[in-house]
């Protein structure tokens, strides 16, 4: 790999190497959560976060975790994260942490962060694993925040909660959007138009 | 040192690492964790019960609970819940927890917000959807006017509410009976609930037996969003 | 509960609330393991194994150690912990006593660790509130439920991989996507069959 600068290093998880869109990872948050655009951003930032910290302090660490059990160190250091995010969000963001649900927790398994803790910050300076894990971040959440508004809009009318289609278009939304099924069409589709700009 | 001790060392102060930081988060954390919960029945409450000055919270009855006079969190969670609202002493009303097992979704949790006398005349004051799988838009409906405003102030008879489908007297949504029908059953629970526990000075007199859904109950939390309409 | 409660409560887990049509859970290796009817089926079985047996552990390391001491905020590192444990010693298990087993089921045994479902029917037995009979029939319906969409799923894909006329852009992982979105509007058709 060669050497890149820090902007490239944040910005590759944005577009690149999209977790979401590109590397297809994460996809059980991604699809479950993005009824709306709200719980989009919720999870997006929570995930910001927990990659983030686990990736620097993965960092901080790589010289001293021996290479057999570094998986189960580095599920150790993402749960606490999470476990974190849990806590706080309860007390401080119930209405989000209820529309989340088990999805919080499941953040543990959501294999951005594992992913970007063995293929990066285990091998990469704390700097350089900080980046890797805003830009990743940035990336997933901007993806589901586009899957969220997506569905919230023609599902629902709405955005953020707030009518945007007229009352017209909100009596008679297309539920399914919002309901199971919406969730697959809507990425699927979304994953045929990056690559037909690819295909060019 | 040996391969394997340093493993075992090295997981450990990963781990106790960890625990004593979740510890401090925990502890940090408990305090709006436990007003939050609290907040958010008294909002419920508050909006289905009439003008009550006393905390309903505090006077309630787990409806089975196994000791009536300390019930658990879990049981008020999975068991049918009365709450009483009083001003200056008197009775105003009360909400009731019922959770009906045959939603369209699962199990629905309905808070039922009663106006009257548990002796006299009982009349709905509102209603809210604690946790439900409802479909979006269209079970939903049973929470918004054309349904719910036949409920306004609406004296609940003695014999149970029935949706015109099945023979009764509430107009059910189209395209979600099934919602309607939670809705009109739930109130009738709720009324029948509130007559036989809202009796003054008996906080505490649950009889067992009477929980509709007591036992099982999965799908009473949401985990997928989507219903957020609550 | 009765017996016909249980049955509903597998029914309700497999087709009502299907793990992975319904709830998004187990979504990375329902894409991942699913072009082939053969991969699927050996998937499938690793995972009912495992998932079935990580609900019983973690329900029981829930109600006998973490209650007790009030550690229940501990509860997302245990589970994990217990199950990424399991699936190492069921993997060393299996290849000792059964060779042929290991061969179907080996490689897919890492991949478990990280599949949602495992840690989420774990969660949720407890979020529900389930007893211990509940959490266990719930577990085998939602591992049962998520294996058989998985095969399901497979067969489709299998056939799908024939066609020739699937537009560029849509080879691959939307197709398969979409695929899975009609499935899923199909299972919706289950929704309220059951009383449970």
């Amino acid at each position: 790999m060669s050497e890149r600068t820090a902007l490239q290093e944040l910005g590759k998880g944005v577009w690149a190497e999209n977790p979401l869109l590109v590397m297809v990872l994460g996809m059980c948050p991604s699809l479950a959560v993005t009824t709306t655009l709200a719980n989009g951003l919720g999870m997006g930032a929570a995930v910001i976060f927990v990659l983030t910290c686990s990736n620097v302090v993965i960092s901080m660490l790589r010289r001293v975790i021996p290479s057999a059990v570094r998986i189960p160190a580095f599920i150790v250091v993402i749960a606490s994260f999470v476990t974190m995010v849990d806590l706080v969000m309860e007390g401080f963001l119930p209405d989000l942490h209820r529309s989340l649900g088990v999805f919080i927790p499941l953040i543990v398994v959501n294999c951005i962060i594992l992913a970007r803790a063995e293929a990066f910050a285990s091998k990469n300076s704390v700097w350089k694993s900080a980046l890797d894990g805003i830009g990743m971040g940035v990336g997933f959440t901007l993806a589901i925040t586009v899957l969220g508004g997506i569905r919230e809009l023609l599902g629902n009318g709405t955005l953020l909660g707030m009518p945007v289609l007229g009352r017209g278009f909100q009596a008679h939304a297309a539920l399914v959007m919002i309901l199971p099924p919406g969730g697959f069409l809507t990425l699927g589709l979304l994953m045929a138009a990056m690559q037909a700009r690819k295909g060019r | 040192m040996p391969k394997e001790l340093r493993y075992v060392v090295v997981l450990t102060l990963i781990a106790g690492g960890s625990a004593g930081l979740l510890a401090l988060v925990h502890d940090a954390t408990r305090e709006p964790i436990a007003a939050s919960r609290k907040a958010r029945t008294l909002q419920a409450l508050q909006a289905v019960l009439p003008e009550f000055d006393n905390v309903p919270t505090d006077e309630r009855v787990v409806v089975g609970a196994a000791d009536p006079s300390a019930p658990t969190d879990s049981e008020a969670n999975r068991l049918p819940v009365v709450f009483m609202a009083r001003k200056g002493g008197q009775v105003t009303g009360g909400a009731v927890q019922v959770i009906h097992p045959r939603g369209y979704g699962g199990p629905v949790k309905v808070l039922v917000g009663l106006e009257g006398d548990p002796a006299g005349t009982v009349r709905v004051r509102g209603y809210r959807f604690l946790e439900h799988k409802e479909t979006p838009g269209l079970g939903t409906k049973a929470l918004e006017p054309p349904f719910a405003r036949q409920f306004e102030g609406f004296e609940v008879p003695r014999e149970p509410l029935k949706v015109k489908k099945d023979g009764g007297t509430v107009d059910a949504i189209t395209g979600a009976t099934i919602t309607s029908r939670v809705v009109a059953e739930s109130i009738s629970e709720a009324a029948r609930l509130f007559r036989e526990h809202g009796g003054r000075g008996t906080p505490g007199a649950g009889t067992p037996g009477t929980a509709p859904a007591g036992q099982a109950d999965p799908g009473q939390q949401d985990p997928v969003p989507g219903g957020g309409h609550e | 509960m009765d017996a016909v409660a249980y049955l509903q409560l597998v029914f309700w887990a497999m087709f009502v609330n299907n793990f992975v049509l319904a709830q998004f859970l187990g979504i990375c290796p329902f894409l991942g393991v699913s072009r082939k009817v053969d991969s699927a089926l050996g998937m499938a079985a690793a995972v009912i194994f495992v998932m079935v047996l990580a609900s019983v552990i973690t329900f029981l390391l829930y109600g006998a150690v973490l209650v007790p001491l009030s550690l229940q905020y501990l509860q997302t590192i245990l589970f994990i912990l217990v199950i990424a444990a399991l699936v190492q010693f069921v993997e060393m298990a299996i290849r000792k006593f059964s060779p042929s087993l290991f061969q179907a089921l080996g490689i897919y045994l890492p991949l478990i660790t990280t599949n949602c479902a495992v840690l989420g029917a774990s969660l949720l037995a407890i979020k529900k509130e389930f007893d211990f009979m509940e959490a266990l029939v719930f577990s085998l319906g939602s591992a049962l439920g998520f294996g058989m969409v998985l095969v399901l799923f497979a067969a489709i894909r299998e056939r799908l991989a024939l066609l020739r006329d699937t537009p560029r852009a849509f080879r691959g992982m939307p197709i398969a996507l979409l695929t899975a979105g009609i499935l899923s509007l199909a299972f919706l058709g289950f929704s309220g069959i059951v009383k449970v």
